[in-house]
């Protein structure tokens, strides 16, 4: 031991040769990273299949807004719950219909709802900049194969922009993809409109001319979607002459056609009439995680005695936004409209007794739900009756699942072309061409088997889609762009029982014409620049 | 590293192979933490071994941290690791032991333990914002880094009571609140309640330590520790809930606010959910806890020895006996509900056994 001491101390340099190298730490290629599987973002963007691959993706990351579920699945429809045609009845949706949420810079509404829109759009926005950029820069791949890259992807950042224009419109637009280097380049301030429509206009144009109008998947971008985006895009430019031949084109494409009120939200949604819907499939891989749209808004019938959850009354429903008496009443208008009729697809009038162990005296099989009444004054009475027998809508049911299981698997249509009819309806009416806007206007009326009109004007309009397009989310962005939805809101909004009742207050004392513009939440604006523009009215 | 994740769809049913990059955006700049401590300590023993003890000071500093810091929500992305500023921590243990009494048949020493440790962000990115504010970072737990703060903070409106008839509600930060709704003060004093109106409140405790007895009498043993934890803070999930205050799920009971028993403690129950529920569930979460006891008998060696066995002892020890605390939930360290899911309280527990050595 003693000469091993011994021995070391005299060799004292190499000891502190030795406790140096030990104690100094790994070089810098230790702990450098290569990753090694397919699956890098470098694959995507420079290869022909790993471009259709991120399209692919695109139209996943367009669809997690309906698959988010937080909050009972209200995200996706707070367009639905802030429309003039809807009541909130209950549940947090309903808080947006109530203006408690939504509809302020601090509230939850607004920090987890609205945020979510900002989020899930930008990301499909950046996702889509970074495809282009990799499809434009690509050498080794056939023009068409290109083409068609960029036309989707083009029309999906066009969609996703106008629908953030709509909402906030204070919005930063780029066609630059995010890498580490400019990720923290803040947006300084909004973009202006005039370079927003211009990109709209450019990339749904390069979509017209590069997309086939049936594409060879269900679900892709079509020409008929891209026109009809192209057509609202010119209305909130108020180009009608635009608007009027982009509505004409996919009208007379020969391509697309009306079918009936029964066919329309039937099945997969795959028929002549959808210009683009968002795909999901049960069980399958790809198919997506549940939505539940139809639960918020078909009311909870079963909770009546001698009512069970079936198909034919909609399956199951919580009742917690649904058609308001104003829209009720615009369908009410003509006896014979058949959106109103048992073997409808779009809404649910009555409620069928189908519970032989539970029927109230004097009720049968087959009779419809009436027991409870729209009080105007007595809020338990018109809460059970919001609750329970309130017409519902089941543009979003899926008659596959069990009737009790509130997850669904339905497509949800988004574009289709009775929208298009109604805007080449607009649009023809402000250029002055009644007839053909006649034309348009009864097409959708007569298909409704309701009668045609011979006068027209944006009241009828209005109306018509009123009828045609509720709960779909488009009314909102209509109203906006027509001037009309502080008025509207004011006038029709859930209806007036409600309104009463609701404890913070009736929600006409709150709405302020500045809300029209959503508020960008705090969250978000913290991340630009200093000085970038919040929404008037928000502070 | 820029990583793709698998995101297939289906097209009128079918599916189809499909990708996109993850939320999560890439930094080639990335590098390791680096922790500088500075300690000093000081072993002692007094008196003829009646006291002996340490005490230790320490300062340690980490620079570089690894945080996941939020990105705006225009880039697309959420998230990004990075490196960024320094963090502080500083403290003091010291423990001693008191040898009381040590004679033939009885022995008693007694134990205590002191530990404080102060927290603190000393720099971060360097960026000001337009007043020459040093700019907080939010990581994607969604805590907040501010410089001068601890790590550990809770950033919220600070809770100042329960409204009451009679108080000035239109003049207040929530001019729509009706008596027996949670009361926040509103900092900036502009009428409305949002990020301005937030403070920070450290969660750590004040300090932490530990007593423990331990007295031999004769064959018999006694041992005995006693946990303290002081200054803690902590948002009381059970209060927080919304749904509590609804009435519709199981919760603690309270004496809620109503008309004619005008609480100023707990709001009113009522069908929607309480603003500021946050804020009010901030709470103290101090505690002493008697955290285990023993009670031990060693057979004496002369029972023993003619059975063949060296040595037998019986001991009963309860582990988690007793907790003295303000925090009203399972207790001040476990929440009922964890990420989501219901857990279970912290168990109280008695073993019953015996050591035998043959």
């Amino acid at each position: 031991m003693k000469i091993i001491n011994g021995y070391l101390l005299s060799k004292r340099v190499f000891v502190i040769l030795i406790t140096l190298t030990l104690t100094t730490s790994c070089q810098e290629d230790f702990l450098e990273d290569k990753l090694l599987s397919d699956t890098s973002v470098d694959f995507l963007y420079s290869s022909p299949e790993g471009l259709e691959s991120a399209v692919v993706g695109l139209y996943g990351l367009n669809r997690t807004i309906y698959e988010d579920n937080r909050l009972n699945g209200t995200i996706p429809l707070i367009l639905q719950g802030k429309s003039d045609l809807s009541v909130g009845i209950t549940g947090e949706v309903s808080l947006y219909s109530r203006l408690l949420w939504g509809s302020s810079l601090g509230d939850y509404g607004t920090t987890e709802g609205l945020n979510a829109y900002w989020v899930y759009y930008y990301r499909i926005i950046d996702r889509s900049n970074a495809i282009i950029q990799g499809a434009e820069n690509l050498t080794d791949i056939d023009e068409d194969r290109r083409n068609q890259i960029l036309a989707e992807a083009k029309t999906m950042r066009a969609n996703s922009y106008f629908i953030l224009y709509r909402l906030f419109n204070n919005i930063f637009v780029t066609t630059e993809p995010t890498t580490p280097e400019n990720a923290f380049d803040k947006p300084q301030d909004k973009s202006s409109k005039e370079e927003i429509f211009a990109l709209l206009r450019s990339d749904l144009d390069f979509a017209i001319e590069n997309l086939s109008y049936n594409p060879e998947q269900f679900g892709r971008w079509s020409q008929g979607a891209a026109r009809h985006l192209r057509a609202m895009v010119a209305l909130w430019e108020e180009d009608y002459t635009e608007a009027a031949e982009q509505a004409d084109a996919v009208i007379n494409s020969g391509n697309h056609s009306l079918v009936t009120t029964q066919q329309v939200f039937e099945g997969n949604l795959n028929h002549s009439e959808t210009l683009f819907a968002v795909n999901f499939e049960f069980q399958t891989i790809g198919g997506g995680s549940p939505h539940i749209l139809n639960w918020n808004m078909v009311s909870s019938y079963a909770d009546a005695p001698g009512l069970v959850q079936s198909v034919e009354n909609g399956g199951a429903g919580a009742g917690f936004i649904s058609l308001n008496k104003y829209v009720i009443d615009l369908l009410n208008e003509d006896p014979n409209d058949s959106r109103r009729d048992s073997n409808s697809s779009y809404y649910i009038f009555e409620y069928k007794y189908n519970d032989e162990s539970g029927l109230p005296a004097g009720k049968e099989l087959g009779d419809p739900l009436d027991l409870y009444v729209n009080s105007e004054t007595n809020q338990n009475e018109f809460m059970l009756y919001y609750r329970r027998q309130n017409p519902g809508v089941i543009k979003f049911f899926d008659a596959n699942v069990e009737p009790t299981d509130r997850n669904h698997f339905k497509n949800i249509m988004i574009y289709r072309l009775a929208e298009t009819y109604l805007i080449g309806a607009e649009a023809h009416m402000m250029s002055g061409n009644t007839t053909k806007a006649l034309e348009y206007l009864n097409a959708v009326r007569t298909r409704a088997n309701t009668d045609p009109v011979s006068e027209i004007d944006l009241q009828d309009i209005l109306d018509e889609g009123a009828r045609e397009l509720a709960f779909e989310g488009q009314r909102w962005y209509t109203l906006k762009r027509t001037g009309k939805l502080y008025e509207f809101l004011l006038d029709h909004m859930n209806n007036d029982n409600l309104n009463e009742s609701y404890p913070e207050g009736n929600p006409k004392n709150i709405l302020r014409e500045y809300m029209k513009n959503w508020p960008i939440p705090q969250q978000q604006i913290d991340l630009l620049g200093p000085n970038y523009p919040q929404n008037e009215g928000y502070n | 590293m820029g990583v793709a994740n698998d995101r297939p769809y289906v097209f009128g049913g079918q599916t189809v192979g499909g990708a996109t990059a993850s939320s999560r955006l890439p930094n080639p700049n990335l590098k390791w933490e680096t922790t500088t401590t500075f300690n000093a300590g000081v072993d002692f023993r007094l008196l003829n071994n009646l006291f002996d003890g340490t005490v230790e000071y320490y300062k340690s500093n980490t620079k570089d941290l690894l945080l996941d810091r939020a990105i705006a929500g225009t880039t697309g992305f959420n998230v990004i690791r990075f490196n960024v500023g320094e963090l502080q921590n500083e403290g003091l243990e010291a423990s001693l032991n008191t040898n009381f009494i040590r004679t033939e048949n009885f022995k008693w020493t007694m134990g205590l333990i002191f530990s404080t440790n102060n927290n603190e962000v000393i720099s971060l990115t360097g960026e000001t914002d337009d007043n020459g504010n040093p700019i907080d970072i939010t990581d994607s737990s969604g805590r907040r880094l501010s410089i001068g703060q601890s790590i550990n903070n809770i950033w919220l409106p600070k809770y100042d009571g329960i409204y009451q008839v009679g108080d000035d509600i239109a003049g207040s930060g929530n001019p729509l609140a009706q008596p027996g709704d949670v009361r926040v003060i509103d900092q900036d004093g502009n009428g409305q309640i949002d990020d301005r109106d937030n403070v920070f409140i450290n969660t750590d405790p004040d300090w932490y330590g530990s007593i423990t007895n331990t007295v031999n009498y004769k064959n018999f043993e006694l041992f005995a520790d006693v946990y303290i934890v002081e200054g803690a803070t902590r948002l009381n999930n059970v209060l927080a809930n919304g749904e509590l205050w609804k009435g519709a799920i199981n919760g603690i009971r309270t004496k809620y606010y109503t008309p004619e028993f005008p609480s100023t403690d707990y709001p009113r129950p009522k069908p929607d959910t309480h603003l500021h529920l946050f804020p009010f569930a901030v709470r103290d979460a101090s505690y002493i806890r008697l955290r285990t006891l023993t009670f031990g008998y060693n057979l004496p060696n002369s029972a023993l020895s003619k059975i063949g066995i060296d040595k037998l002892k019986i001991h009963a020890t309860g582990n988690n006996l007793l907790t003295f605390t303000d925090f009203r939930s399972y207790s001040p360290e476990q929440d009922p509900i964890i990420d989501g899911a219901t857990s279970f309280p912290e168990t109280r527990n008695i073993t019953i056994g015996t050591n035998i050595t043959f």
